[in-house]
């Protein structure tokens, strides 16, 4: 019952990843291999055990908790970079508004 | 003074750069004292919610509104790029709270020509200080010699917003620290682009205005994390 309902599952998140398009093909090559390995690990949960042993960690639950995790930092590495992208590109807009309306002492119907 | 001056000269012809944030209180009468010696005055206002581009166009300076509040380094470059854009051959910078002394200007432009150099930076030590607490003495001495290992710059202070820049020196500095991180980003620079630099005394006053309004030391942490993030990503 469990690959049935996965592979739905597969099937619609990755058909409304590749309808957006905002990434490129190389990424979403990577978001099908990460999804396609999250459902191998499910249905054949003797690999990460496997793999587990081969990486010295002791369950595969606890590979899988590592792996996640490096996820997570990543995930917020990204977010952190185009924050300060934002950032920069707003500093930009506003500074540049600023110089193209400077208010002169002369000029008293303006403020 | 006569036009063969020229350290008048410099005075009649430099745009001081104000950064300011809430000193509606305070910047109308910086700005009149500082025109009495250098008529080319240009505020930014960094998205005050109060009267502080009222006060500093009544003041008789230009006033440059950010829309949003973007920190005191963003202001600097935003004055910095207008004086640079009106043609400004020499830059000062000041700051709007007051604790700064106009008079000192002249000093600056004076240690400028005779020394042939390409930016005068202020420095309380070889000043006058007054009335500054210990804890703040402390920091800025110990961001003293963080600043002389990290920079190769050799200063007394590092952290004085009085500053006078050549034409040539404030095209090349380019400030993308938007908060509090941008006068070590600016020694930085002065290292890396070679840019010849000296100090000047100048006289700080410490009011119960400008310490409230000054930097808090947990503010410090923020700074340091700010920079080591811009050697990281450099």
């Amino acid at each position: 019952m469990i690959v049935p309902v996965l592979l739905l599952g597969l099937g619609l998140i990755l058909a409304y990843i590749g309808s957006r398009k905002s990434l490129s093909r190389l990424q979403f090559l990577f978001v099908i291999l990460f999804f396609l390995a999250g459902a191998i690990s499910v249905v054949f949960n003797d690999l990460t055990m496997k793999a587990a042993a081969l990486f010295g960690v002791g369950r595969g639950a606890d590979l899988l908790l590592y792996f996640a995790v490096l996820c997570g930092v990543l995930v917020a590495a990204n977010f952190y970079f185009r924050f300060r992208e934002n950032e920069r590109v707003l500093t930009e807009i506003v500074r540049r508004i600023a110089i193209q309306s400077p208010l002169r002492p002369g000029d008293h119907d303006r403020h | 003074m006569t036009d063969t001056d020229p350290v008048g000269a410099i005075l009649r012809s430099a745009w001081v750069v104000i950064p300011a944030w809430r000193e509606a209180g305070v910047v109308r009468g910086v700005v009149e004292r500082l025109r009495a010696i250098c008529p080319r005055v240009v505020v930014v206002d960094d998205g005050s919610p109060d009267e502080t581009s009222r006060e500093a166009l009544a003041g008789g300076a230009v006033v440059l509104r950010h829309a949003v509040n973007l920190g005191q380094g963003a202001s600097l470059q935003t004055g910095i790029d207008f004086a640079l854009l009106e043609g400004g051959e020499y830059i000062f910078t000041f700051d709007a709270d007051g604790q700064h002394d106009p008079e000192s200007l002249a000093r600056m432009a004076r240690i400028l020509v005779e020394h042939n150099v390409d930016v005068v930076l202020g420095s309380r030590w070889l000043g006058t200080v007054e009335a500054m607490p210990p804890l703040r003495k402390f920091v800025l001495k110990a961001a003293v010699v963080f600043t002389r290992y990290q920079s190769g710059l050799r200063l007394t202070d590092t952290h004085n917003g009085l500053r006078l820049f050549t034409r040539k020196a404030a095209s090349r500095i380019r400030i993308t620290q938007s908060r509090m991180a941008h006068a070590s980003e600016l020694l930085d620079q002065i290292g890396a682009l070679k840019l010849r630099y000296a100090e000047a005394p100048v006289k700080i006053s410490y009011s119960e205005y400008s310490l409230q309004k000054g930097q808090k030391i947990s503010g410090l942490f923020r700074v340091l994390l700010d920079i080591f993030y811009a050697r990281w990503t450099r």
